[in-house]
């Protein structure tokens, strides 16, 4: 069984526009390459866990609410309110639709942030303006809609700013840009890993992606 | 007064919309607008005279002209229809320009704070009007980009704006002939930009001397997509949440029976529900010392052994 992602779509996506990622680099995504993870990456990491609820909440040294995770500190009021909307529902939730394929079975594989009724949420986290567009543009929300079933998607694009004197992070703005699905969205997903099996298969890259699901069922 | 209190069990109902229309000039754009229901064109444009449907308008020069509209001004109109978007952010960058110099960066354009106030003034106007309970339509030029080594159609929108106007449209459509029809797309593809919250297939425009409200009913549909939204999201909240409560009665010797049980019950569920159950049961099942054995989809939770 292939397994593609939809990370790995949206990456197969920058590629294509040529500007955003190498053919090297994304070689490297299909073979699983470790990435060391950014300080960006990390932040977004650590934002993330106050919606799962992973993240220590206490007085910070200003006497405000903070959250602390992996050594970030997140001003609890903001960080509440933009987290508002996500409530119920569960957090880090993953399931996958397999398809078939001249190359066989492929599992087109979603794990959203968090689901909610008909909706699938997605925090983003940045220290500088946002392009929505670049979601709007991005496979991610439809492969949710064809793998979750959802009919919504909303990104929810969280700008950070750090506090120079504490480190507290704060979050300065909250936007959310809600999607839907539409009725090609799963034939548009479908046609999407088709499309990558072939460059894959074409690079003699496919085991990368089979290898990997052989390691998840093992 | 007494407050109208909305349960978090309830649906909340949508009662005024936004809609982006975009197209060629000449695809018939203005005319469309005009079928909405009671529509008052706010012409920043300058081009109403041309749509031969053409209904009541204002003749948009400032900011000014629109920055204080109230309720009465729009009494016995259902639609507020801009003609064209990017015209009224263009007027809405001149005002902000004016009234604070510092707001300009080089070349005359906006500065980037400029554009913060772009957008915070452009969302306090439109929640403005969708307050008053009126229908918004966007009208927009189309224009062409390069992605990677197609082209794709989007709304002619300044910069930094845009995303903010698409944001806030619960819709967006782009108008162009297909042949020897006029065809109305909301769907996105990868040679336009869309949003459908209906699910409508491409929609072909009529002749508008037989259907008048032709548009009036398009923005119906999709308030009622939106508001059957609205009631499915609580629904299958529900749904999740009995879940929730069940498992969590789980505990006990026979967990790891009952909770093999659920995996076999909620397998019925379906739709979004089913992903949200499953991970429910993983989380249970995880909290009571459970483990997965055997392949994906095939094992069973079993006790650790101690």
């Amino acid at each position: 069984m292939l397994r593609i992602s939809a990370t790995l779509l949206d990456s197969f996506r920058l590629l294509k526009e040529a500007d955003f990622m190498t053919p090297d680099e994304f070689d490297a995504r299909i073979r699983r390459d470790p990435i060391e993870p950014s300080r960006a990456m990390q932040l977004g990491t650590a934002f993330h866990a106050i919606a799962e609820g992973l993240a220590w909440k206490g007085i910070g040294e200003s006497n405000e609410e903070v959250y602390e995770h992996d050594g970030f500190l997140f001003d609890a009021e903001s960080s509440d309110e933009a987290l508002k909307h996500l409530v119920g529902g569960v957090s880090e939730a993953k399931q996958e639709v397999v398809i078939n394929s001249p190359f066989g079975p492929i599992a087109i594989v979603g794990k959203a942030d968090y689901l909610r009724g008909v909706t699938a949420d997605e925090i983003k986290t940045k220290d500088k303006e946002f392009d929505l567009m670049n979601y709007a543009d991005a496979w991610q929300w439809r492969t949710y809609c064809r793998v979750f079933g959802v009919q919504r998607v909303i990104y929810h694009l969280c700008r950070l700013e750090q506090d120079e004197e504490t480190g507290v992070w704060l979050v300065r703005s909250h936007e959310m840009l809600p999607l839907y699905a539409y009725p090609g969205v799963n034939a548009d997903v479908e046609a999407a890993a088709l499309d990558l099996a072939k460059y894959s298969a074409d690079l003699g890259l496919l085991n990368y992606l089979r290898q990997s699901s052989e390691k998840k069922s093992a | 007064m007494a407050l109208k209190i909305v349960k978090s069990s309830e649906p909340i109902k949508v009662n005024s919309i936004c809609v982006m229309v975009y197209g060629q000039p000449g695809a018939g754009k203005t005319s469309l607008s005009f079928t909405a229901e009671s529509p008052l064109l706010l012409d920043f444009d300058r081009g109403a005279y041309r749509s031969q449907f053409r209904k009541d308008s204002v003749q948009i020069d400032t900011w000014k002209d629109v920055s204080d509209i109230s309720a009465s001004d729009l009494d016995g109109y259902k639609t507020v229809v801009v003609d064209t978007v990017g015209r009224l952010l263009d007027v809405l960058a001149v005002h902000i320009v004016s009234d604070n110099p510092n707001m300009r960066g080089y070349g005359g354009a906006l500065s980037l704070q400029g554009y913060g106030a772009l957008k915070s003034a452009y969302a306090g106007w439109l929640k403005t009007l969708l307050s008053y309970g009126k229908d918004v339509i966007l009208i927009a030029h189309d224009k062409e980009e390069k992605s990677g080594d197609d082209l794709i159609v989007r709304p002619d929108i300044q910069g930094g704006s845009y995303g903010e106007v698409f944001k806030r449209a619960d819709g967006v459509a782009y108008l162009h002939k297909y042949g020897k029809a006029t065809v109305l797309d909301f769907s996105p593809t990868d040679k336009w930009v869309g949003k459908n919250a209906a699910k409508f297939d491409t929609l072909t425009v009529p002749d508008f001397t037989k259907d008048a409200l032709y548009m009036g009913g398009v923005i119906g549909k999709i308030k009622d997509a939106l508001n059957s939204m609205s009631e499915e999201q609580v629904k299958t909240m529900a749904i999740v949440e009995d879940w929730r409560a069940k498992l969590t009665d789980i505990h006990g010797e026979a967990a790891d029976v009952e909770i093999n049980n659920a995996v076999k019950e909620c397998a019925s569920i379906g739709g979004p529900a089913l992903a949200q159950v499953r991970k429910l049961i993983t989380d249970r099942a995880e909290a009571l010392g459970l483990k997965y054995e055997g392949e994906k989809g095939k094992g069973k939770f079993v006790k650790q052994a101690a």
